[in-house]
This record gives structure tokens, sequence and C-alpha cells, in this order.
């Protein structure tokens, strides 16, 4: 420390001095202890360096408030467990190693109840499984493939935009980043209707309007299959600016060409 | 030798939850996702400083926390193993934003090891004078000033409790220099607020 001044070998210490108040983090070991002393002891007697530590000490506390209000976007969550569940039924090992485990087969041969308990249960499963793939054709038939062109609308704007009678042309790009429309879901604006997206047209969605640096007009193209009022998104593009203005304009021949619509695929 | 680290690490309270993982419980994984995608978000958007580059992380950390089960050992907690994967995704992230600019500055943190001399002056508690909003931009202005380097040595150290040991071991340092980061990491901080409130230089 010889060429230290004690202010400065305070200021040198400072972080270890803080991570010592920490819960769990008190000195090990008496060389520790005894730095420690000194530390607070000059603490004590230097304001300087007593209001550098203080300081420090409250600006971590604001850092820690401020981290503590940052929350995933629910959407976002969702969307997280929708892509664990598809990754998991993708893998082929898992599911084996799934079915090796399974209570059904560690168990079997165990009491005749235990094997009565169990019996019922394929049955269900089975019941349950050809309801979901009855429901999943009835949905499948309804489904329509289409490529539709709108603006590019949250959910928690549309149905103010729909009531106001405007185009959604003038909707901003900064109103569409704000948590609550990010939290309500994307969609596409048209003719006073707005149609959603689903999980994946929602995150293409995000990225389109991060990577977009246009202030508003956002014009966008998508192809996918809708079902009733949602569609399922398989692309999303924005449109040139001289596109979004003429369809703003009413110049706009509307929708482009459809894909094949068809009632059941 | 200052600032030793724990020598008994308290029991990972997401060890149990993993076994089922690997016996092939699903829902347990989904679990432990849910117990961590807010901390991974933060730490993401902590480094990244964009919402859509965070969001795209957190989701990627899960999925190759999945993918790549086999490879955790227990040997590091279940957060830190998962925070070493959200951490390497938001580089990869910042490389593809601004080029290499995290490797330059860890060579750049090496050449001084003193930390600043100048103080700036802290005159009241800005914890009474802010409402939480008013609070949270300024960290994130203040936060966004500092280089990513130290963003992620502060980030790891006081907000996610990693210790020393396993900061460096995350961010592939010598505990040394993350000490020496730390330190700048919370010295700047501290000015950048400071200087958020137009105070002088002492």
């Amino acid at each position: 420390m010889s060429e230290l001044t004690y202010c400065d070998w305070f200021q040198s210490r400072l972080s270890d001095l803080l991570d010592w108040e920490a819960p769990g983090g008190e000195p090990a070991g008496a060389e520790d202890i005894g730095e420690a002393a000194r530390l607070r002891a000059h603490a004590a007697g230097c304001p300087r360096c007593r209001g550098l530590l203080e300081s420090t000490r409250q600006s971590l506390q604001m850092l820690r408030l401020s981290d503590s209000e940052i929350t995933l976007p629910g959407f976002v969550s969702q969307r997280l467990h929708e892509e664990l569940s598809r990754a998991m039924a993708a893998d082929r090992g898992w599911s084996r190693q799934k079915a090796m485990d399974s209570p059904a087969r560690s168990e079997s041969g165990k009491t005749g109840r235990r094997w009565i308990y169990w019996g019922w249960r394929p049955a269900l499963a089975s019941m349950a499984i050809m309801a979901v793939l009855a429901g999943g054709i009835w949905l499948r038939m309804r489904s329509q493939a289409v490529i539709l062109q709108g603006w590019l609308v949250d959910g928690h704007c549309a149905p103010r935009l729909i009531a106001m009678g405007v185009s959604g042309g003038a909707h901003q790009r900064d109103c569409l980043l704000r948590p609550a429309c990010r939290k309500a879901g994307y969609g596409i604006l048209r003719h006073g209707h707005w149609v959603r997206f689903d999980a994946r047209g929602n995150s293409k969605a995000v990225r389109v309007i991060t990577r977009s640096r246009r202030r508003d007009h956002l014009l966008v193209r998508v192809r996918g299959d809708r079902r009733g009022n949602t569609i399922q998104v398989a692309s999303l593009s924005l449109l040139p600016v001289a596109e979004a203005v003429s369809y703003d304009a009413g110049n706009s021949s509307g929708d482009p060409a459809p894909a094949q619509t068809h009632s059941a695929r | 030798m200052s600032g030793m680290e724990q020598p008994v690490r308290p029991p990972d309270p997401d060890l149990e939850l993993f076994r089922r993982v690997q016996a092939g419980d699903g829902d347990a994984f989904q679990e432990l996702a849910r117990r961590h995608e807010h901390a991974i978000y933060r730490t993401a958007l902590a480094i990244t400083r964009n919402e859509a580059d965070a969001e795209d992380v957190t989701q990627e950390t899960f999925l190759r926390a999945f993918a790549h089960r086999d490879q955790f050992r227990g040997e590091a907690r279940f957060s830190t193993w998962l925070t070493q994967i959200a951490i390497n995704a938001a580089r990869m992230r910042l490389r593809k934003r601004h080029g290499d600019m995290w490797e330059s500055l860890d060579q750049a943190a090496e050449e001084d090891d003193r930390a600043p001399r100048e103080i700036a002056e802290w005159r009241e508690d800005p914890e009474i004078q802010y409402g939480k909003e008013e609070l949270r931009a300024r960290v994130e202005q203040a936060m966004g000033g500092l280089p990513p380097s130290y963003r992620a040595v502060l980030v790891l150290r006081d907000l996610r409790d990693c210790s020393t040991q396993e900061t460096a071991e995350i961010l592939g340092l010598s505990l040394a220099n993350v000490k020496t980061r730390l330190l700048r990491a919370r010295l700047m901080l501290r000015e950048r607020l400071a200087k958020r409130e137009g105070i002088s230089i002492a």
C-alpha cells in the first residue's frame, strides 16, 4: 500500500466490503475479518469513503429494485411452453424413455386392484385421443388457406381503431411495442375487422416490428390457415411504404390472389 | 486473501425436479422453466438491452437446456447452468448486432486494474425521490451505458446471486478478473446514476 492513500485502498476493496455485508458472504478467515474491520474503521472516520460506500450500496439497491419489476411477457411465456411441448414431442428418445418409466409399466404385476385401476386408463386415454383427433379433423376441415393483406395492429388497439373507423395506417410502431400492446398479441386489421395471429404469428410480428424502422404504415401480407378469427401464420412480410400509402388511400386492389381455398385438406 | 467463497454449497433446490426430467417427466421440465423463465429473461434483457432479443434468448435457453439435458451433471446449480446457456446465447446476439464488441472489451478490461479515482457526489436517497417506473428507466439508462462485459458480471453477481467462482466459470474469466470488473461495474453504475442527477464531480 506504499503508493496508495488509505482512500484509494478503501475504494479498491469496496466490492469486498459490500460482498461481506451480503447474507452468507461474511468474511472467512482471520485475514479477511481483520481487513473488514480496518475498512469499516476507515469508513467511520472518513466522510468521503463512508459516502462512497453508502451510495454504492444504494445504487445496488436501485438495481435490484428495478430488476424485480421485470417479468417475461405472458404471451412469450406461453409461446415458450408451447415450443417446449413441441420439442418434447419431437424427441423420440424422450418418448421412449418416458414410456419405459411410466407407472403402468413399472407397477404392472402388482395387486389385482392395482391392475383393475390401471385397466380403464388406456381405454379412457384412447377415447380422449380419438376425441382430440376427431376435433382436429373437424377443425382442419374448417380451415381455409388464405393470403391476407392489411395493417399490423395489436389486440389492445384494434377495437379502438375499429370503433373510431380509422385506418390502421396511422397506428405507430412505438405503440405496437408498448407492453400492453405486445401482451394483447398481434393480428391483421382489414376492412374494419381484426384477425388474430397464432403464437407463431405473434413471434413473427415482433420480429417484423423490431426490425422495421418505419414509424407507421406497417402494411403486411400474411399467409396461413385461417380458422375462425385466428390465422395460423406460415409467413408474414412487411410490404413497401409506397404500397402501404396506396393501400391507405384506398387505391389498392385489396388482398392478393388467394391461395387455394379449400374446405378440407 | 479476500472474498473467499462459501466452502459448503447449499443443496440445489432444482436438482430433484431435474432428476425427474432425466427420468422422462416432461411436466418437471415445464415446471423448471416456469421457475426460471423470469430470471433468465431479466438476465438476457440486461445483457442484450433489447426486449425482442431477450425473448428469443429466453426461448433458446430453455430449448437448448432441454436438448442438452444429458450434459448437466449436477456439479453446478441448475440455475447456474441455465444462466451460462443464456449468457452464451445473449453474447451471440450481441455479436450479430455489434460485431465482436464483447471480445474487444474483454481485452480492454485487462489493461488497468485500478478503480476510477473521481467520485461523483451523491446527495439524496433516490429510492425516495422516484416512482417505480422512473427508477426503472434511470437504472436501465445507467446499465445501458456500461460495457456489456461489465454488465454481465454485475448482473450475475448482484442480481442472479452467482458466487465469484460461478461467475468466473460462466464467463470464462479468472477470479481476479471477475472481482476487478465487479468493482468497476459497481462504481460505474453509481457514477452513472449520480450523473443522471446532474451532480458535479467532486
